[in-house]
């Protein structure tokens, strides 16, 4: 929840952007395409986002980029993608369909969680640019063991502490399993 | 059961829907209409199809009824830990052109590189535009 809020503020309306860039080219169609300059804003390449407890893995869909044209930084806990694609050429004698976003892209993502930036690796394959970030030793889930100590008898509960001897292995599972899913 | 033995006559190659189906839920997707770019020079009409995922392997380009059919499949792994942002998925593609008369069919080019499939379609040689020379009787 955190999460997907914290990222949502980064790029609120985007999605209804996308939707509206979308249906306007659909409907502008070929006279747009034809008519038209090349729109000078940058589009916004589509991303997956999966959260594991040692690493953030994110995915651009970024079919027909030359990787040499690909660019990935990170500044904090930001990650930074931009490029430029190949879209008609300026020859083509007549355009029938123009669905693709081409031009100059650039995308950055927010995390809500620091990030070990020396041990970012990117990699681009048919299309999909993976970026895989490690999270922060101190952002990682830690378990935190329950010490349970049986002989507190030197403190001021006199009472209670005989009868949490005799009956330990009830209580103490339990608070180990209240502990852990609190860490989730 | 004799229409079935017409149908085996051209046994259809195994496609991401008809497969879908069967396939066990874990592999199965919704087969989506990749987007496309086309145009044309004067020798050549041309397709850029977007395919992300898709490895030669995972694509069929075939000419069925005067069509140019794309097929492809991509064999994306799930990556691990929770979602927490899904703009796209992975999908299975399937697209169709509709090939005219001035088309050369035989010398029809297709090639994959990062995830774009770029289809070459060159017209007739006798279709294309000439520039007929003015001879001068003096």
């Amino acid at each position: 929840m955190t999460y997907l809020r914290q990222l949502n503020r980064v790029h609120p309306f985007e999605t209804l952007g996308r939707l509206h860039d979308d249906m306007r080219r659909r409907a502008l169609g070929q006279m747009h395409a034809a008519t038209a300059p090349r729109a000078k804003r940058a589009w916004q390449p589509p991303f997956t986002l999966h959260e594991s407890e040692l690493a953030f893995e994110v995915r651009f869909l970024l079919p027909g980029v030359d990787p040499e044209r690909l660019e990935v930084s990170v500044e904090g806990d930001v990650l930074r993608v931009s490029g430029e694609r190949p879209g008609i050429p300026d020859d083509a004698r007549r355009r029938f369909t123009n669905e693709r976003c081409t031009g100059a892209f650039a995308r950055a993502i927010e995390f809500p969680t620091p990030v070990d930036s020396e041990h970012i690796a990117a990699r681009y394959r048919d299309g999909i640019l993976h970026v895989t970030l490690p999270r922060a030793a101190e952002a990682r889930p830690r378990r935190i063991d329950v010490r349970y100590d049986t002989d507190v008898g030197d403190t001021d509960t006199p009472q209670p502490n005989a009868q949490m001897d005799a009956g330990s292995i009830g209580p103490s599972g339990d608070a180990s399993n209240t502990t852990q899913n609190t860490e989730d | 059961m004799t229409k079935n033995t017409l149908d085996c006559c051209a046994p259809r190659p195994a496609t991401g829907a008809a497969n879908g189906a069967s396939t066990p839920a874990t592999t199965r997707r919704p087969t989506v209409v990749p987007r496309a770019d086309i145009w044309e020079t004067d020798c050549a009409a041309q397709l850029a199809i977007e395919l992300p995922g898709v490895t030669q392997d995972d694509v069929q380009v075939r000419i069925e009824n005067d069509h140019l059919i794309v097929e492809a499949t991509p064999k994306i792994d799930e990556p691990e830990g929770q979602v927490r942002r899904l703009e796209w998925r992975a999908t299975a593609f399937r697209r169709s052109f509709a090939l005219t008369d001035d088309a050369d069919r035989d010398a029809i080019e297709a090639d994959l590189k990062n995830g774009l499939l770029t289809v070459l379609i060159p017209r007739r040689a006798e279709k294309r535009p000439r520039t007929i020379e003015v001879r001068v009787d003096t």
